[in-house]
């Protein structure tokens, strides 16, 4: 095993092999109503992503990774921004004129990306006053 | 869009190292030499000194901004 971790590119699959068996394991056992079974599953595979990144003195993500990361970050946050600007205006016109009614599942979408940017902005506002 | 090449693969194979030995020697993985090899990736600051350094060289030695950008930077000096 340790010989099989010594490469940063099989670390950096293992790791994110975990991190997706660890997701989807919490959300589908959530979902089966076995939440304890997910979280048990989920902790198991961070253990194992903080073991697998334990094995190596090499870098295994470098600023490579961090780049491609910000930029995953800032599509996202653009996607996300760009459909709400058409989405929640529309759907708000929707019902204010008596064609949609909002229910949990939209509300609840509503409120996380209205969070979302509430953080985004908190962070905005934090990252200039520092530069 | 400035783009900036560079001569690293030159140094490298210069010295005798492997991408994978480089990229040691720079704290950095093997895939990121690759990428800034291929003109794939800009590196930071940071790395571009860290490379400078381990070769002893200057570091337009190592990368070189394209030839549009030298002729601006001609332009303002005139």
């Amino acid at each position: 095993m340790s010989g099989f971790l010594e490469r940063p590119s099989r670390i950096r699959r293992v790791v994110a092999g975990l991190t997706v068996v660890g997701a989807v394991a919490l959300a589908g056992f959530t979902v089966l109503e076995r939440p304890l079974v997910g979280v048990a599953v989920f902790g198991l595979a961070i253990t194992g992503v903080m073991v697998a990144l334990s094995r190596t003195e090499r870098p295994v993500f470098d600023e490579r990774d961090e780049q491609i990361s910000r930029e995953a970050a800032e599509w996202t946050l653009s996607l996300l921004g760009i459909s709400s600007m058409l989405v929640f205006p529309t759907l708000t016109f929707a019902w204010g004129v008596d064609k949609f009614e909002w229910q949990p599942w939209s509300t609840a979408i509503a409120m996380f990306v209205a969070v979302l940017y509430l953080i985004y902005g908190a962070f905005l506002v934090v990252l200039r006053s520092q530069r | 869009m400035i783009t900036v090449d560079n001569s690293l693969t030159e140094y490298r194979e210069a010295s005798g190292l492997s991408q994978r030995a480089l990229a040691e020697h720079v704290a950095v993985t093997r895939q990121t030499i690759n990428a800034v090899e291929g003109n794939r990736y800009d590196p930071s600051v940071e790395l571009v000194f860290k490379l400078a350094a381990f070769f002893e060289v200057p570091v337009e030695d190592l990368f070189h901004p394209d030839v549009e950008l030298e002729r601006t930077v001609s332009e303002i000096g005139d």
